[in-house]
């Protein structure tokens, strides 16, 4: 592919000095529970560069999801700051869309797929109606729903409804993409085709990619980084690279021995801290 | 359709019952005329006389104007409920208030401001139309899922345009809900002040039947009525199943 630039020089190779696109200083959530204060996590920092497929990993509840919700903007940090190309961030920022876990919950039921996915280019007016079609079909293409465009979420399978949701993000060419287990509810063989789709958009766009799952396994595959993270409260447990060569593809990375190492690497940690062996705060 | 002929055949075995009983005298032919009795002065009120025809022009403009004038107060009002919640606490408690009295309670008190003409009747209509409509309204938008909402923000839609995109499709199948009970209750409301007050519509036709003891004729005004509500529902769910068609689940007429 001649689109295809070099992800493996972007990914492995970038300096982390590069200036960073998002930067969690010191970030806090603490959530009222029954009038008690449960804190989430108390002083995360980490620098995410420019282009890096980042995942984020770690037992359940430990607050992924919500670290995720920060930086998008969503959710307010109790402290610290997130801070997006250097600006701090308010509110949902342009430039950053967020990916939900809950796909059936985020596609408009009422518009078509192509109808779904122009959504995404609303906030462009300065677009013709020919230039829109245009843009929307590539998109269409690109997640692979061609001969779809006119069918209705409700006919269509959980797979293809989370190309849709993805198309959506991507048409509006965000410089971030936050996918919070965006394949966690597809059956498997549907998952490890997206993945390879993810990887394949990753690599073709300049998009940065911020990554939650549980699934230890799936992150090994698809990042260029992951960050472990521990039991609630949580910290950063590990920061690991990743440096499996890309393009990757689910026969042969899987079957790589180095694949085999940090997967079990990176489960054994987060799972002896799910047994609670490993050190974790108690949870109230 | 096609499903739905054996209670089409009830119908029709009640009607030939009722003829059946009457001609014979086994029910009070004057009371219960029998059934080709009533069908041949519908007949005759309908395309003769036209007197039914007249009566039932004026019921339906003032069903129509009140019922629409409550979807215009009402679809708006309960979207602002449904999303700020200061206007939803300063109007709930009211609203709760007024729901449960019967509209037609209002009819003594909307005469003495407006008296016995059609607005008196519209405004009443319009009442009763307005809660159903009003309460699934905000009770929609106050269903619709936050994951929804976020997209919306995520996306950076300014709340206007979320409102517009985004809540008011969303809570359309409840909006159309009640729309759809309230126009029944429209119905009914509209043949009670005409019976209580006035000189026309379908309400008035019938009382009036009743009163110079035009049997045939009341009955024909009262099937008439029964037709048009299921001819209202019919249209209506038809109108709902190409707006909600986006639900896959086929709405049955």
């Amino acid at each position: 592919m001649t689109t295809t630039f070099d992800a493996q020089a972007r990914a492995t190779a970038q300096p982390r000095s590069a200036p960073p696109i998002i930067e969690v200083r010191n970030a806090a959530k603490r959530f009222a529970v029954n009038g008690q204060s449960l804190t989430v996590f108390d002083g995360i920092s980490c620098a995410i560069p420019q282009g890096a497929f980042l995942s984020i990993v770690g037992p359940s509840g430990c607050g992924k999801s919500t670290l995720l919700k920060l930086i998008s903007g969503l959710e307010a940090p109790s402290g610290g700051e997130i801070l997006f190309n250097g600006a701090r961030v308010t509110g949902p920022a342009e430039g950053m869309i967020y990916v939900f876990q809950q796909y059936t919950k985020s596609i408009f039921p009422w518009r078509t797929v192509i109808q779904n996915i122009e959504f995404g280019l609303k906030s462009h007016k300065t677009l013709g109606k020919r230039e829109r079609d245009e843009l929307c079909r590539h998109y269409v293409k690109l997640v692979g729903l061609e001969g779809y465009e006119h069918y209705f979420p409700y006919q269509l399978s959980g797979g293809m409804q989370q190309r849709v949701v993805i198309a959506r993000a991507l048409i509006c060419e965000p410089s971030v993409l936050l996918m919070d287990e965006p394949f966690s509810a597809v059956d498997a063989l549907t998952r490890a085709i997206l993945q390879e789709l993810i990887l394949k958009i990753w690599q073709t766009i300049p998009v940065t990619i911020l990554f939650v799952t549980h699934d230890v396994e799936e992150a090994v595959f698809l990042s260029s980084r992951i960050i472990s993270l521990t039991k609630s409260p949580a910290k950063i447990h590990e920061d690991v690279a990743i440096d499996l060569p890309y393009p990757r593809d689910q026969i042969t990375t899987r079957a790589d021995e180095k694949f085999h190492g940090l997967r079990q690497q990176l489960f054994a940690s987060i799972f002896l801290q799910e047994k609670g062996g490993a050190p974790s705060a108690p949870r109230s | 359709m096609r499903k739905r002929w054996p209670g089409f055949l009830l119908i029709l075995v009640l009607l030939v019952l009722w003829e059946f009983a009457s001609a014979n005298k086994m029910i009070d032919p004057i009371t219960f005329p029998r059934v080709s009795v009533i069908f041949a002065s519908w007949m005759k009120a309908v395309t003769g006389t036209g007197e039914l025809t007249r009566q039932l022009l004026p019921s339906m403009g003032r069903i129509f104007t009140g019922f629409g004038l409550a979807v215009i107060v009402a679809v708006p009002l309960g979207l602002l409920m449904g999303t700020i919640p200061m206007v939803y606490r300063l109007l709930e408690p009211i609203t709760e208030f007024i729901r449960p009295i019967p509209s037609s309670a209002y009819i003594p008190v909307a005469i003495l401001f407006l008296g016995i003409g059609n607005e008196m009747k519209v405004f009443v209509i319009f009442l009763a139309c307005l809660f159903p409509i009003l309460l699934n309204t905000y009770g929609g938008v106050r269903g619709v899922d936050s994951v929804l909402i976020d997209t919306g923000r995520t996306f950076g839609l300014s709340r206007v345009k979320a409102l517009w995109q985004i809540i008011l499709p969303a809570s359309l199948p409840s909006i159309l809900t009640g729309m759809r009970i309230s126009l029944g209750i429209a119905l009914i409301v509209a043949v009670v002040a005409e019976m209580i007050t006035g000189n026309s519509g379908i309400g008035y036709f019938i009382l009036d039947m009743q009163r110079i003891f035009r049997v045939p004729e009341m009955f024909a005004g009262i099937f008439t009525l029964g037709l048009l509500g299921f001819l209202i529902n019919f249209i209506f769910l038809r109108v709902e199943g190409h707006f909600l068609r986006w639900r896959g689940t086929s709405v049955e007429t």
